[in-house]
């Protein structure tokens, strides 16, 4: 919430001059292009915390209420069979369940690693077979923003349980190595690699979890590997988010012209009632394209 | 332990209760039905008091494992408590107890009506395990009808924690009698939750019919009103007590982490307790693992020490010292009942070939091929339907008797050396290793179809049939003793292969006692504890040898060592007559270089007590358990010579290992180069992505940068303003058009 607290402050120091300039004639050393630099620093200070605000405190409530509709409608799935299991599976589908009980960790595995992908929760990578399945499966999730749901994974310890729900059935692995390097798999089993940011705030590289299966391998599927992204891998953000930036930042442009204009026209409240919430609507779709920019595992 | 302090154990067991139920006439009063009770317990300890370590109790598979042969020899005496007018119960341990299975006898009981327990059997006995010392209800008692749990007072009858343990059992003509009662600690049992702390107590519960009611004997003394107040009337309560387990010590600050070999998962937790209470205050963590992950973690750092039975098969990242702690076995346990008497079968016999016949799910089950049969399993076509129907085993073992069918064998999940071993030990016998190959056995069996290809020795049992009854029918457990639980729980691990009307695959219930054909691969630790019956093994000399102290310690003699110098796995062709083949050495990978001097010398006084006090027998905290033989005097120096070398901390990092272990073929667990998915279309980045040194440096600074760019600019800019709007120490810029704006705005403010 203090982004919305901070915006009606953002607009103060724009229009706090035009008022006091009336009653008060402008005394000699009144310096225009300083008092516009002080605003527009001002500005750029309060649109630059916003975007810190919505990463720590607005992005988690977005990755919270994901998770809750999509662990409803996953259940739903499963219970109907029609979970997917093999490629081609769209794009921010939900995958799985998983669950990490030595971090109390339960999140719904989306498909596809992009930046956009990971902020509903962890991502299955989607050139690499589903949990339980023979082979390498890779997940993906965010150390920082949008909940850090694998914020917490080097908390694991060798031999810790992991379990995943698919449409196949339950797979539970047990953690077998934590740290920056992958233990060497073995031929004919299944390993789960979970792979986050090594830190939330400021990472250096990325922190791997590696498990192997304990139950029975399920059913692999023969389709090809689809192609992936230069931006689905870890620590990689998103260019693609550049174009909705770009057009977002255009309807900021339009909606703070409007609003001046109607400041100056019409009359005080109104205008802040009304563009309020539209601003904070621009704002809100500015900064997630900001954060899709944003190394995808931050 | 020896038999000697066995008997003074129990002699003091005898005192301890005696002087209770002497102190306290309303224990007496309570548990007994008439007021002609003596309270006094009279037992003599005789000399072979503890069966824990003798050599013709649990070591021997031949001892009947199960309750209901009322033909006990009048087993040795124990602690005795004052019962009914005339029973007296003894066990053979009631302290210090883990989960464990404990043989409870009477004597002066009324004999029961039949020697094989039915419905219409009169004076049955029930052994319950209960909680408290003195439960005051049946609904104390874990398996009777009224059970109730503290979290759920109401709607009793309910099995929170699984099958129940509580034994049916009869009485001989002798009056006397015995069951074998598994004893559970609050990691088995919550609702009784027994530990350390809290006592429990066994109950035995003689059914002799309502005294006021004689006439209905033959109905009101059998089986079916066991949880009557008549019989509860009567019961006998027998204090039990824990023994500390590591829940004692301080492990959320252990001193440091031991992973691996789940065979040693019963040394270690005893050692736990006692270690972190003694002098040297160790508090060691432990997580029982497949020891190929132990070892790779260990080389990784992911923990201190890791306990293993096989070398190192890859070339180490770290300085290490093999210690070894503990010799154990691999058992193939099993519980059979005779089809006609429903007594528990003893002293089978296997040849290599039988337990690879077993472990490649070879039998037809229930999908054997016939005439009319449309849906069955083409891949085990032709073969016996389950072992008791195979020829083989009938001429080893009786054509003649009654056998059960045989239910899905359980096994152990995942990596183990225990599975790579007996696999091992499978592939050095001709006569298994062909068949594994294809061949055909005597008898036209042969291995099931999807077996083909597969490399032996394995470290991973695998389901291979697709077949969906041996999908849901033979289904490796993951954990070693999960293996044993469900044996003692006289369960497999299979399935209803047909979803249920909520869309779930059934678990198969626990068997009825007298109508079990259930085999497990365990421990022999696990194996002795739980008093299973251990299938005779042929070894490379033609002879049947059960897993007995004696007959594992024949095997040292016949280890081979491997490249290392130190560790040794036994060889599986040596030809001695009385060696158990499956007998192995746990060893602990210790760090000798790059730890800490307060680690490495709590790590030093680890393998000093592994090496001493730690493998004396007995059943206290700190001794060595049942199953274990204790390690020879060169493997005690070694283990020392490792402590002393942890606590140097100077050495260096072993050589890779050269040839392989002995009559290992390829590893298939040896781990190759890691071949991840390759990104077709991205970066050459395997799993995530890889950054360089700048832009790692750029990106981690980032979101720092933003927050201090925002401060700064937050903080800038009102200072800016000011000064361009008051002059506050900042010299005035050229601003020629500032006396027109001003008013414009303010003028333009003011006209609505």
């Amino acid at each position: 919430m203090t982004a919305v607290e901070e915006l009606p402050v953002a607009e103060t120091p724009k229009e706090t001059p035009k008022e006091t300039a009336a009653p008060t004639p402008p005394p000699a050393s009144t310096n225009l292009p300083l008092r516009a630099a002080g605003v527009a620093l001002g500005l750029l200070g309060v649109f630059v915390l916003g975007f810190l605000a919505y990463l720590a405190v607005l992005s988690p409530l977005q990755h919270d209420r994901d998770q809750i509709t999509r662990y409803a409608d996953f259940r739903k799935e499963l219970a109907e069979g029609t979970a997917p299991v093999a490629p081609p599976i769209a794009a921010g589908k939900s995958v799985a369940i998983l669950e990490i009980p030595r971090l109390g960790l339960r999140e719904v595995v989306v498909e596809g690693t992009t930046s956009a992908d990971l902020t509903h929760g962890p991502g299955h990578r989607r050139d690499t077979p589903l949990p339980g399945q023979p082979g390498i499966s890779v997940i993906l999730g965010r150390a920082g923003a949008y909940g850090g749901p694998f914020g917490d994974l080097g908390k694991l310890h060798t031999g810790d349980v992991i379990t995943v729900i698919t449409g196949q059935g339950l797979a539970s692995y047990t953690v077998s190595g934590t740290g920056p390097s992958i233990l060497p798999p073995v031929p004919g089993s299944s390993t789960l690699v979970l792979v986050t940011a090594d830190s939330g705030v400021a990472p250096r590289g990325e922190a791997l979890v590696t498990a192997r299966l304990t139950s029975q391998p399920v059913a692999g599927n023969s389709a090809e590997a689809p192609r992936i992204h230069r931006s689905e891998v870890g620590l990689s953000g998103d260019l693609g988010a550049l174009v909705p930036l770009l057009l977002w930042a255009e309807a900021l442009l339009l909606a703070v012209g409007l609003t001046t204009f109607s400041y100056l026209r019409w009359s005080k409240w109104p205008t802040y009632v009304i563009s309020s919430p539209v601003l904070l609507a621009v704002l809100w779709n500015i900064y997630e394209s900001l954060a899709r920019l944003l190394p995808n595992t931050l | 332990m020896t038999r000697r302090t066995g008997a003074v154990l129990a002699a003091v067991v005898v005192l301890a209760f005696g002087a209770t139920a002497a102190a306290d006439p309303k224990t007496i009063e309570t548990a007994t039905a008439t007021p002609t009770a003596t309270p006094s317990a009279t037992a003599t300890p005789s000399p072979s008091a503890s069966p824990s370590t003798d050599p013709d109790g649990p070591d021997d598979p031949d001892t009947p494992a199960e309750p209901t042969d009322p033909t006990d020899p009048d087993g040795p005496a124990k602690p005795e408590y004052p019962g009914n007018t005339k029973g007296k119960v003894t066990l053979d341990q009631s302290t210090d107890l883990v989960n464990q299975v404990i043989r409870v006898s009477w004597r002066g009981f009324t004999p029961s009506s039949d020697a094989f327990l039915s419905d219409s059997t009169t004076h049955v006995v029930r052994v319950y395990q209960c909680r408290g010392q003195r439960p005051e209800t049946v609904a104390d008692c874990y398996g009777s009808g009224a059970f109730t749990y503290p979290d759920k007072p109401k709607g009793g009858g309910v099995l929170p924690d699984g099958p129940t343990n509580a034994v049916t059992a009869l009485t001989a003509s002798n009056g006397r009698g015995y069951a074998d009662i598994e004893v559970r600690t609050i990691a088995e049992s919550a609702s009784l939750a027994c530990d350390a702390v809290d006592d429990c107590s066994i109950v035995v519960i003689p059914n002799d019919g309502d005294p006021t009611r004689p006439t209905l004997a033959g109905q009101l003394a059998t089986q079916a009103y066991l949880d009557s107040d008549w019989a509860w009337a009567n019961r006998i309560v027998a204090p039990i007590g824990f023994a500390a387990t590591a829940a004692t010590c301080a492990l959320e600050d252990a001193d440091f982490r031991i992973t691996g070999s789940p065979q040693a998962k019963r040394l270690v937790e005893r050692w736990q307790p006692g270690l972190c209470t003694s002098k040297a205050d160790l508090d060691v963590d432990y997580t029982s693992l497949g020891e190929p992950l132990a070892r790779s973690s260990f080389q990784t750092n992911g923990t201190d020490v890791a306990l293993t039975t096989r070398p190192e098969d890859t070339a180490p990242s770290r300085a290490f010292d093999y210690a070894p702690v503990g010799i154990s076995g691999i058992a193939v346990a099993y519980r059979v009942d005779d089809a006609d008497t429903g007594k528990p079968i003893t002293g089978i016999k296997l040849t290599p070939r039988l337990v690879a016949k077993l472990l490649t799910t070879s039998y037809s089950m229930n999908a054997a091929c016939g005439p009319g049969v449309k849906d069955c399993n083409k891949a085990t076509d032709g073969n016996p339907q389950d072992i008791f129907q195979d020829p083989e085993f009938l001429r080893l073992n009786g054509e003649e008797r009654s056998w059960p069918s045989m239910a899905w064998p359980t096994v152990v999940s995942g990596d183990n050396d225990l599975t790579y071993e007996l696999t091992r030990w499978l592939a050095a016998d001709p006569e298994a290793a062909a068949f594994l190959k294809g061949a055909k056995a005597p008898g036209g069996m042969t291995v099931n179809r999807n077996f083909k290809g597969a490399e032996f020795p394995t470290s991973a049992f695998v389901s291979r049939d697709p077949d969906k009854r041996f999908v849901h029918g033979f289904i490796p457990v993951f954990g070693l003793s999960d293996v044993a639980r469900y044996l003692v729980t006289n369960r497999d691990n299979s399935e209803n292969y047909v979803k249920d009307q909520y869309g779930n695959y059934v678990k198969t219930g626990p068997y009825a006692i007298g109508n079990r054909g259930l085999f497990a691969v365990v421990s022999t630790s696990d194996a002795q504890a739980l008093r299973f019956s251990s299938a005779r093994l042929r070894n490379a000399a033609g002879k049947y040898v059960a897993p007995t102290d004696a007959s594992m310690t024949a095997m040292l003699k016949h280890l081979k060592t491997n490249t290392d110098g130190v560790t040794q796995l036994p060889d599986y062709t040596a030809k001695d007559p009385k060696a158990y083949p499956l007998t192995h050495v746990q060893y602990a990978e210790v760090p000798t270089n790059g730890v800490e001097a307060a680690k490495a010398s709590k790590i030093a006084a680890f393998l000093e007590h592994a090496a001493g006090p730690g493998q004396k027998a007995g059943i206290k905290p700190g001794t060595r358990p049942v199953g274990y033989v204790p390690l020879t005097a060169a493997m005690r120096a070694q283990t020392k010579k490792a402590a002393k070398n942890v606590l140097a901390q100077k050495g260096t990092i072993p050589e890779p290992p050269g040839a392989a272990a002995p009559d290992a073929p390829a590893e298939p667990d040896a781990p190759e180069p890691v071949t991840l998915p390759a990104i077709q279309a991205g970066a050459p980045a395997p799993m995530g992505g890889r950054l360089s040194a700048d832009a790692a440096a750029l990106l981690g600074w980032l979101l720092p940068a933003l927050l201090g760019t925002g401060i700064g600019a937050v903080l800038l800019g009102p200072i800016l303003y000011a000064a361009g709007r008051f002059g506050l120490a900042v010299p005035a810029l050229p601003s020629p058009r500032l006396p027109h704006v001003s008013p414009r705005g303010a003028g333009r403010r003011r006209k609505p």
